[in-house]
């Protein structure tokens, strides 16, 4: 059976350029120009840099490199997630067993991700039509943007909408596309669109930064509202941070959110490699093409626009208000005021769309390898159940909004799910698979050596480094989340319905896990020993 | 409160920038370089012996 499951022809990436797009395009997100300037800002500026690059090195690359050594040999048994490659680093059938149930989660936490995080993509596409078609263009202060931000979510009825129906339009039209290019395939879907929408989203990104950059004082009456105190604020250090827990948490939590480390798709994506395709400068390229992405480009557009228009007392206050606040608020506003404001408004929200995409159809991917590989279903009706899930799952989301439901979810998928799912491949491949196999596993054609401290980095450091996270989160937020403290009555049945659904989603993959094993899908030859024999 | 860039905010803007940048393109580099095929460095073998 196991040969059968190595003999069946499964996708492969058409080009090295192709891959490493599409990785990067994985990696690069929301986040890249959302999160990270609101998390520098928050939390001390240029000081904000030391734990960052501290958890880049310590966590996030080495993380990076174990999930695609992990997905690139999951790959040579017919595995594309961590139900089945998970259960190869294992040295008996019980301790396969365990491992391949384990690995449920990575199916798990990309699908509950993916589910809302389509939603919040929709609003990338929603405002970049409403900013060519002038639907905002009314709206000229901070506080009439929040409105329009808040009816369009439907968390209130305004003169700008009166219910959902806008959201629901393009919540559909995002999903239907998702579903068309998961449909399609690696080369043919997730290849092509990264080919496209990653060199768009840099050609976009950059002439933000030009612009922005060129922006100088736009209010002569108020000299000290400029560019250049926005990049202070960002890069200035306050040291005072650098004590502080909060600071290396946001920090270890920017860098696993900006890598996808931990969602299982880098695993699947590094599953359609063949045995001596390079994982250690590929795996850099992606890492630094986010880094890129993430610190030069994402650090000069919204922070120091909104400095420039708003000044630096309101851009705390609206930085404070989160990501969402910046981008979907901040930034529209700012675009009025310039010239040409429609059509860099469209940039900027087509730039964050293309930067969605190229991650929601990640994170999609490893139940679409899931029900191809396991349960036999062909690519187009795979992506046909993934694209229900989504849907069902979505409309909660869509509809509870207000209620807190997609916070719940980002906080259990998007926040503890990727560190405790990045904790078990850790442990599993270098304490389990072994260290001396993982490291010459990692190396396998590899085109550079990794500096040896990296053997001690990731078998010591690396996982009580997320051990001390989990830890640390466990008791700052987890705790309050999960006692739901602090929350309207009102509110309380729709953060158990966030719940329950990720719980059903649990269920659904536990139970189709177990009848992949019953088809013979999810063999458990797992044994070097019996490897060898067979 | 309205403070400009400092020599630290330019110090650690730089270094960030600065690395990234050439990390960056040190990996592409690497990957895009042509690389040598066997018969290029037979042929090569064979000239110098």
């Amino acid at each position: 059976m196991t040969t059968d499951i190595r003999e069946k022809t499964r996708e492969a990436w058409a080009t090295r350029i192709g891959l490493i797009l599409a990785m990067a395009g994985n990696a690069i997100g929301l986040g890249n120009f959302l999160r990270f300037p609101v998390k520098a800002a928050q939390n001390g500026g240029g000081a904000f840099m030391i734990p960052y690059f501290i958890a880049f090195l310590v966590l996030g690359i080495p993380v990076m490199w174990v999930e695609w050594a992990i997905g690139r040999h999951g790959g040579q048994f017919g595995y594309g997630t961590s139900v089945g490659a998970f259960g190869q680093l294992t040295r008996s059938r019980r301790a396969a067993m365990a491992a391949n149930f384990i690995g449920v989660l990575g199916i798990v936490v990309p699908l509950a991700f993916t589910i809302y995080y389509t939603y919040i993509e929709s609003w990338t596409l929603a405002f970049s039509f409403f900013s060519v078609t002038g639907h905002y263009s009314a709206v000229q202060s901070f506080e009439g943007m929040s409105g329009f931000l808040s009816g369009f979510q439907g968390k209130e009825t305004n003169l700008y909408f009166s219910g959902l129906s806008t959201a629901l339009i393009f919540f559909f039209i995002t999903l239907l596309l998702n579903t068309y290019i998961l449909s399609k395939g690696i080369a043919k879907g997730i290849e092509r669109l990264a080919k496209i929408a990653m060199p768009m989203l840099l050609i976009f990104a950059l002439i933000l930064v030009v612009r922005i950059l060129t922006l100088g004082t736009p209010d002569l009456d108020k000299p000290e509202n400029n560019v250049m105190n926005g990049f202070a604020f960002l890069w200035n250090p306050d040291f005072s941070y650098i004590t502080r827990a909060g600071t290396w948490l946001a920090a270890a939590g920017q860098i696993f959110f900006t890598l996808s480390i931990g969602t299982g798709s880098i695993l699947t994506y590094a599953s359609y490699l063949r045995k001596k395709d390079d994982v250690t400068l590929t795996g850099l390229t992606t890492s630094m093409t986010n880094e890129f992405a993430e610190v030069i480009l994402g650090g000069s557009i919204a922070i120091p626009a909104a400095v420039a228009f708003f000044g630096l007392a309101q851009t705390m206050v609206i930085a404070k208000g989160g990501a969402f606040d910046l981008g979907f608020v901040a930034m529209p506003v700012i675009f009025q005021r310039m010239p040409f404001g429609a059509l860099f408004g469209m940039l900027w929200f087509l730039l964050l769309f293309f930067a969605g995409v190229t991650s929601s159809v990640a994170l999609c991917s490893p139940a679409m390898a899931f029900l191809q590989d396991q349960i036999g279903l062909s690519r187009k009706k795979s992506a046909l159940a993934v694209g229900t899930v989504m849907l069902l799952g979505g409309l909660p989301v869509v509809f509870f909004l207000k209620h807190g439901f997609l916070d719940e979810m980002d906080f259990w998928a998007g926040t503890f799910g990727l560190v405790i799912f990045a904790l078990i491949e850790v442990v599993l491949f270098v304490w389990i698979f072994g260290i001396e196999k993982a490291w010459d596993e990692i190396h396998t054609g590899s085109e550079i050596r990794i500096p040896s401290i990296f053997k001690f980095i990731i078998k010591y450091i690396t996982p009580i480094y997320l051990i001390g996270l989990l830890i640390f989160w466990a008791y700052q937020d987890g705790l309050p989340i999960l006692l739901i403290r602090n929350r309207s009555a009102a509110d309380i049945p729709y953060l158990w319905a966030a719940r329950l659904m990720i719980l059903g989603l649990t269920a659904l993959v536990i139970l189709l896990a177990i009848f992949a094993y019953k088809k013979g899908k999810l063999n458990l030859m797992t044994s070097p020993e019996e490897i060898a024999d067979e | 409160m309205n403070e400009s860039l400092n020599a630290f905010g330019w110090l650690f803007l730089t270094v960030a920038w600065s690395l990234i940048s050439l990390t960056t393109g040190y990996c592409f580099w690497k990957i895009l370089k042509p690389k040598r095929s066997k018969q290029d460095k037979s042929t090569e073998r064979h000239i110098v012996g």
